[in-house]
């Protein structure tokens, strides 16, 4: 890493042992609030027998509690948060527009499909997650092939009159899976509907494989920050970027590659939780500066937090009933966001 | 409405039916000219409540989901639950359309009151409700002896249910509606009422919508005694199993009925509650095992 970053938008973060102590401190964060989020209950629980339940192993009903629900529930939100936030980042980067966010190109939509296709036919828990799965993958697959001449091309942008076609192929394939959603939402039986509204708005109660998305989000981290100078050159513009040797098809398909395994993951897992791939980016850029080296890990701790936060008031606010963590999120979101916007200038 | 009523009501003074009027359940008097052989229902519960009325021979058009009794199924479908075929109800030219107060969409009743149809709001919510609404439509049929009878009928099973089980040591009861999102019921729904006849406390009695979404840790916190549902999958309840400390599970009182009209607000009701009593009561038994 070099001291200096390359992009010199807002330059808060210089050094690789500041991104280092911001991380740290993020994680420290994240950690609190995650133990906060699991002893934080209803008004059948108090906090303290919550504590005793976490501490010392005992078949009583505050340990089921503790163990088998809250503290999955928890990390499986931080992880979902994590990936939808990080591959918001890359997202925005890949298509260069600040509108972009996990779902721009069709994914939530495909998976939307999937699942919902599944509830209609009457399946459980894990083939509605298969459902998904094989949405996302379908609409993936479909971006990658109408697109792979933006995301392969070796010529120049500037060169080519294709340079919007990733974005507008994305847009007009989640306005097809969107009207497919629609048409299901409106002939689907009323018992179904609760469970496919709730799915489109995110759900994290009852999640199958509450460690995958975190090992999930710690794989594609890996993969992802060692390219994050090529990132930086990415989002000055292609040209720019191959100039200084960096070459598009390979970045631009790899970008897409982990931020669809990601968006996958999280939905697969949860159902489409929105808003914190578009914003938790956004707010991070604002706050440390546009160098993706720092911003990528910062935002899936920040989005990991958020969707962690979000879940709990969703879950303890109008206990014992549940709110739709979607929208919980776009209550405490988007008040926070306009005054970050509003603050700045 | 006049308008149009008074060609028939003109045609029928030569006929021996006097007009009929009853007071509805939002309040206002419908008054008919005649009984009504021309009903259009928009809800299941109103469907089997006409049926039970004697007047399901009146019954020219229903809503989806009217599936009992059997003879329901035959009658022409105008409506579902969130949408009324507006132009198909018009053509039957029904004496009447009943409707469910808090179930049919108001903006679309609102439209065919001013088509000029008349209207009339029925809403059964409590197992009470059942026998009343049966009689007032047997008033608008012109039916009222058949329907005073099954109504009576219904009652007097209700309370010889009552009278046998509703003082037996209480059980807790979580009545699960659907495992994801999970969703109980209220203190407003049926199924409340029902299982207190049974000699059942419903654990979410304290919330007032008919069917909330709680969550999975207030269910454990509340401990129930047995835990019940009606759906046709029973592996809906296998979640619960894994919590051997709750009573339900150490007693086998993870439950799943074969009761499909449990949360139908009308006569049908009667059989899946006699269900639901006897089930209660089982696992009462293997309580004070």
């Amino acid at each position: 890493m070099t001291t200096q970053s390359p992009i010199p938008r807002t330059p808060r973060v210089t050094s690789f042992g500041a991104a280092v102590r911001l991380w740290g401190l993020m994680g420290l964060l994240a950690v609190g609030v995650m133990l906060l989020a699991v002893l934080l209950g209803g008004t059948d629980t108090r906090m303290g027998d919550a504590w005793t339940a976490l501490i010392r192993p005992a078949p009583t009903p505050m340990h089921a509690i503790v163990w088998e629900l809250r503290l999955p529930r928890v990390v499986a939100a931080f992880g979902v948060g994590g990936l939808l936030a990080m591959s918001g980042c890359l997202m925005q980067v890949l298509v260069r527009n600040p509108l972009a966010d996990p779902y721009t190109l069709g994914l939530s939509g495909g998976a939307a499909v999937g699942a919902l296709g599944a509830m209609l036919a009457g399946a459980g828990t894990v083939t509605v997650a298969f459902g998904a799965a094989a949405g996302a993958l379908f609409a993936c697959v479909a971006v990658f092939v109408l697109a792979h001449r933006d995301l392969l091309s070796r010529q120049r942008a500037a060169h080519r009159d294709d340079a919007t076609d990733l974005i507008l192929i994305g847009v007009m394939l989640a306005a097809g899976f969107g009207a497919i959603v629609s048409m299901m939402l409106v002939l689907a039986p009323d018992r179904n509907l609760r469970g496919m509204l709730f799915w489109m708005m995110g759900d994290l109660s009852g999640v199958a494989w509450w460690a995958l998305p975190v090992g999930c989000l710690l794989a594609c981290l890996l993969a992802i920050v060692p390219l994050g100078r090529q990132l930086n050159l990415l989002a000055r513009g292609e040209e720019s970027a191959s100039a200084l040797g960096v070459r598009p098809p390979v970045v631009k398909s790899a970008i897409f590659a982990f931020a669809s395994l990601a968006t996958a993951v999280a939905v697969t897992t949860a159902g489409t939780v929105g808003f914190v791939g578009l914003v938790v980016p956004h707010a991070l850029r604002r706050l440390i500066g546009n160098d993706q080296r720092v911003l990528i890990p910062a935002s899936a701790i920040g989005g990991g937090i958020l969707v962690v936060v979000a879940d709990t008031i969703s879950r303890v606010v109008a206990d014992p009933i549940q709110l739709p963590v979607g929208a919980v999120m776009a209550v405490i979101g988007v008040p926070t966001f306009l005054f970050l916007l509003v603050h700045r200038r | 409405m006049i308008r149009c009523l008074l060609p028939i009501a003109l045609f029928l003074c030569g006929t021996a039916h006097a007009a009929v009027s009853v007071v509805d359940d939002a309040g206002r008097t419908v008054t008919l000219p005649h009984p009504a052989h021309r009903i259009v229902s928009l809800a299941p519960n109103v469907t089997d409540a006409l049926f039970a009325a004697g007047a399901g021979a009146y019954v020219v058009g229903t809503s989806r989901f009217s599936d009992h009794p059997d003879a329901a199924r035959r009658v022409p479908v105008v409506s579902d639950a969130t949408t009324i075929d507006l132009e198909r109800i018009v053509s039957l030219r029904p004496d009447i359309v009943i409707v469910w107060k808090s179930g049919t969409p108001a903006a679309q009743v609102d439209q065919l009151a001013r088509l000029g149809v008349p209207v009339f709001y029925a809403e059964t919510t409590r197992l009470a409700d059942v026998a009343p609404a049966v009689r007032r439509f047997g008033t608008l049929a012109g039916t009222g002896a058949v329907a005073a009878a099954n109504a009576a009928t219904f009652d007097a099973t209700l309370a010889r249910l009552r009278a046998t089980y509703a003082h037996r040591p209480r059980l807790k009861v979580f009545y699960q509606v659907w495992d994801r999102p999970l969703m109980t019921v209220g203190h407003a729904q049926i199924i409340d009422d029902a299982l207190d006849l049974c000699g059942g406390d419903n654990v979410f009695a304290d919330l007032a919508q008919a069917a909330p979404t709680v969550t999975r840790e207030a269910v454990l916190a509340r401990s129930p005694d047995a835990i019940v549902t009606t759906g046709a999958d029973a592996d809906t309840l296998d979640g619960w199993k894994r919590s051997t400390f709750l009573p339900a599970v150490r007693y086998g009182n993870v439950l799943t009925l074969d009761a499909p009209t449990l949360a139908l607000p009308s006569p049908s009701i009667l059989p899946s509650v006699v269900t639901l009593c006897e089930q209660l009561d089982r696992a009462r038994q293997r309580m004070a095992q």
